[in-house]
């Protein structure tokens, strides 16, 4: 509902406001790509305490019909975050992030994180942005998601 | 008529779990986490770059404060996995992991003892196409250890029938 509500602002009454970072609407967010290999689904079952075979185990998931381990979703909240702190810089404050899982990522494969600022608005305590993000393998769209971010307003410029 | 949502299973609306990390986050959770997602940003292992972004000192990657799994104290099951789970059998369907929402409160610190405290909100029959799904929908409240909201987490687990 606030993203749509931030979406019949006019960009033009943003702009005059002056902030520290100065995101603009539609302002691409520098993407990039990663490689999802074995040894990354290893290191981050072991850092979630989540060891559950489909993801690190080729036989297992196999004996499931599945072409190999199935990367963890929430691996790709991470990226998300990711994306949006390198872009914006880390006085940025990832407030809240939505994403839905549309198709399986699969070991080895690589994801390309993208996205851009759709709604954009100003207050006291600085900017705020929502940012549209996709996480792809070639033409296969796996993740779709909103961020929201604040881009604190700083005294010190 | 649904054919998946049997009063059984619609009964475990507001079942809830809890779980409390036997010990504090820790500097190493930190490092460990970004780097197995391959993410430099030097806020989660230097205490300097993470004061000059603002922060009392190094802290967590945002979304690590959202993974059960790390609160909680049991062995694996035969799948392997020893995290949260619902423990929901649905008779010829196969479970999918539909998303998720995050909202962050409170940045984490290594000194922070969380615990999670989870409910079911709502169990709802739809369907995809013709086929039936079961959704189940779960929040969950991220507490420290001076009941300080750092985070929550809304979560949706599909039963697709097969």
């Amino acid at each position: 509902m606030g993203i749509f509500w931030l979406r019949t602002r006019k960009p033009s009454f943003f702009w005059r406001c002056e902030v520290a970072l100065t995101p603009s609407l539609g302002e691409p967010v520098r993407g990039f790509e990663r490689l999802v290999d074995p040894v990354r689904m290893v290191r981050y079952a072991a850092a979630t305490w989540d060891w559950h075979h489909l993801h690190y185990d080729r036989d297992y998931a196999e004996g499931l019909g599945l072409v190999g381990p199935v990367v963890d979703g929430q691996m790709f909240g991470a990226f998300l975050a990711e994306h949006v702190l390198d872009h914006f810089g880390p006085k940025t404050r990832i407030e809240s992030m939505s994403f839905r899982f549309r198709e399986m990522v699969f070991a080895g494969e690589t994801v390309s994180v993208a996205g851009s600022v759709v709604a954009l608005s100003q207050d006291a305590d600085g900017a705020r942005i929502a940012v549209e993000q996709s996480i792809s393998v070639g033409d296969r769209v796996c993740v779709m998601a909103t961020t929201m971010a604040l881009l604190a307003a700083d005294p010190d410029g | 008529m649904n054919a998946l949502l049997t009063p059984e299973i619609e009964a475990l609306v507001g079942t809830t779990a809890a779980y409390v990390a036997p010990e504090p986050v820790g500097r190493s959770s930190l490092r460990y986490f970004a780097g197995a997602i391959g993410d430099d940003n030097p806020i989660y292992y230097d205490d300097d770059a993470a004061r000059a972004a603002g922060y009392d000192g190094v802290v967590a990657p945002v979304t690590l404060v959202c993974e059960s799994n790390q609160y909680m104290t049991g062995e694996p099951d035969g799948d392997g996995y020893a995290g949260h789970s619902w423990g929901i059998e649905v008779p010829g369907t196969r479970l999918i992991r539909g998303g998720h929402e995050y909202r962050f409160h409170r940045p984490v610190y290594p000194s922070d003892v969380i615990s999670a405290s989870w409910v079911i909100t709502d169990i709802a029959e739809k369907k995809s196409g013709d086929r039936a799904m079961l959704i189940v929908s779960s929040e969950a409240r991220f507490e420290n250890q001076d009941g300080d909201l750092l985070a929550e987490n809304k979560e949706t687990l599909i039963f697709l029938a097969v």
